[in-house]
């Protein structure tokens, strides 16, 4: 998911940054596009000043024309010594760039296109407001990213669930494995694990199974033990009480029969085996 | 009362059945074939049951025993120590669970408790009529005077009083004698209920002519 969004956001970046720098050509070449209308236009003006006639307004077509050019445009005329000869109506002298050379130039807000005129020796220079280009360019970054934005979220979704569905199996595992106690040494449920840790949970089965039975017969023997040493020893204490019952009853100690047999009980081994008893378990019947 | 002991044990079996038998009928077996034959054949009143037996698992004829439907009081007495047989014991049907090594006194203790249990009569001391019957210290009076009374009489007051009001047979009262004698005579029952009669009042046991006797409340 990171991976594709990061392609996804380089690609858009590389495009940005390709048709930014087409929109720059267009824009430029609609700006001297512009600037070859506004020059006879300049002139007419310059002309009709320097014979000291009254200035007219811009033919309607021609202002029609520049505010087609997607934003305010304003035109210079200069001398060779950057002397101001008209003007656009609103322009403003101060923001011109000192000195006019030839060609494209950003400077301040605005870009110019700067053109020397050698029939007349003047300079025209027009400048359009930059904050045009950036509206353009904004615009086209917000329409690629647009999708990309609406995108993430949903397939940040989608993935949060796919890995949520899919680890599902092992965090029930683990929960199950977090509560388990010492004790608890039945198998772990298998059951809809993913096939990469199937075998691992089989693997820990065995091992618990393995674990489980020699516990079992540690138990078993431990059980067997006890029960081996507890029965000459209840015998022998049977017996001993037994005898001294009876001798308190006679009134007299005495090497009873019983003495005898309950020190050999405590000698003798019991070779009863636990596990055939086990084996010969059944139900009985008394009917 | 009539006990079986069903001990592979020999010395244990004997030591336990010497004892019980100065004041039960006691039949001891070493198997757990031999007890269930002997239990098809008689009415006891309580089952000392060991659990590693030669030819099988003193559980599983408890488990048979309480599968049956019979109340038969039961004492398991074992070495197997584990808090998981102790368990298994007494879910399986056991009223008691007594360990090895065990005291003889404490095992006829135990026995008494359970068999009042059994009977519903918690208080091991009761008054009958004119007399006191204490079944801890096997002691009889009438009124202030302390009666003494033989083994086997007191066998049959024993049976008596835990069947108070119940008519009962000639042939549990000669299964109470059975033990302390080789031979019962023919008219045994006949003489002790006559003795105990003549020590108790003559009230104290009735004829119920072809059914038994009966001692009342």
């Amino acid at each position: 998911m990171t991976l594709f969004a990061v392609l996804w956001i380089g690609g858009v970046t590389i495009t940005g940054f390709a048709i930014y720098h087409e929109l720059d050509e267009i824009f430029d070449s609609a700006l001297r596009e512009t600037t070859g209308q506004i020059i006879p236009i300049a002139l007419q003006e310059y002309r009709l000043k320097s014979s000291g006639q009254t200035v007219a307004a811009l033919p309607a077509a021609v202002a029609t024309s520049f505010q087609s050019r997607r934003g305010h445009v304003h035109y210079f005329l200069q001398d060779s010594n950057g002397a101001i000869l008209v003007q656009s109506k609103g322009a403003d002298a101060g923001l011109l760039p000192d000195p006019p050379t030839n060609g494209f130039r950003n400077y301040g807000e605005f870009r110019y296109y700067m053109r020397f005129l050698p029939s007349e020796r003047v300079w025209i220079v027009v400048a359009q407001e930059l904050h045009e280009r950036s509206e353009a360019t904004l615009s086209l970054w917000l329409g690629l990213a647009s999708p990309l934005l609406a995108f993430l979220p949903l397939a940040g979704f989608a993935v949060w669930r796919t890995v949520g569905s899919a680890t599902a199996p092992i965090r029930r595992v683990s929960r199950e494995l977090e509560v388990r106690g010492g004790d608890h040494l039945e198998p772990i449920d298998d059951t809809g694990l993913p096939g990469e840790l199937a075998p691992v949970i089989s693997a820990v089965n065995t091992l618990l199974t393995r674990l489980k039975a020699a516990l079992d017969q540690e138990r078993a023997f431990a059980a067997n033990a006890a029960h081996e040493l507890r029965n000459p020893i209840a015998s022998a204490r049977a017996q001993v009480q037994l005898a001294r019952q009876q001798a308190r009853g006679h009134g007299r100690p005495r090497e009873s029969r019983e003495y005898r047999l309950a020190a050999r009980a405590v000698w003798t081994p019991h070779r009863k085996d636990a596990a055939d008893v086990a084996r010969r378990r059944r139900p009985w019947s008394l009917a | 009362m009539r006990i079986l002991l069903i001990e592979d044990e020999p010395l244990l079996g004997e030591a336990v059945a010497t004892h019980l038998k100065k004041i039960h009928a006691v039949d001891w077996l070493q198997s757990l074939d031999a007890g269930c034959s002997a239990m098809r054949a008689v009415n006891y009143d309580l089952l000392l049951l060991d659990l590693n037996l030669p030819d099988g698992y003193g559980i599983d004829l408890l488990r048979s025993v309480r599968g049956s439907g019979q109340k038969l009081p039961v004492i398991v007495i074992t070495a197997r120590d584990q808090i998981r047989d102790r368990i298994d014991g007494l879910n399986a049907g056991a009223d008691d669970y007594v360990l090895k090594p065990f005291d003889l006194d404490e095992l006829t203790a135990r026995i008494h408790s359970v068999q009042r249990r059994a009977v519903a009569l918690p208080n091991p001391r009761q008054s009958i009529g004119s007399i006191t019957v204490d079944q801890i210290a096997r002691k009889v009076w009438r009124g202030d005077q302390e009666i003494p009374l033989t083994a086997r009489e007191w066998a049959i007051l024993e049976c008596f009083t835990h069947r108070l009001g119940t008519i009962v047979s000639k042939a549990k009262l000669e299964e109470v004698l059975y033990d302390f004698g080789s031979e019962i005579e023919s008219n045994a029952v006949e003489v002790y209920v006559s003795r105990l009669r003549k020590k108790l009042g003559s009230d104290s046991i009735s004829t119920m002519r072809g059914l038994g006797y009966r001692m009342d409340r």
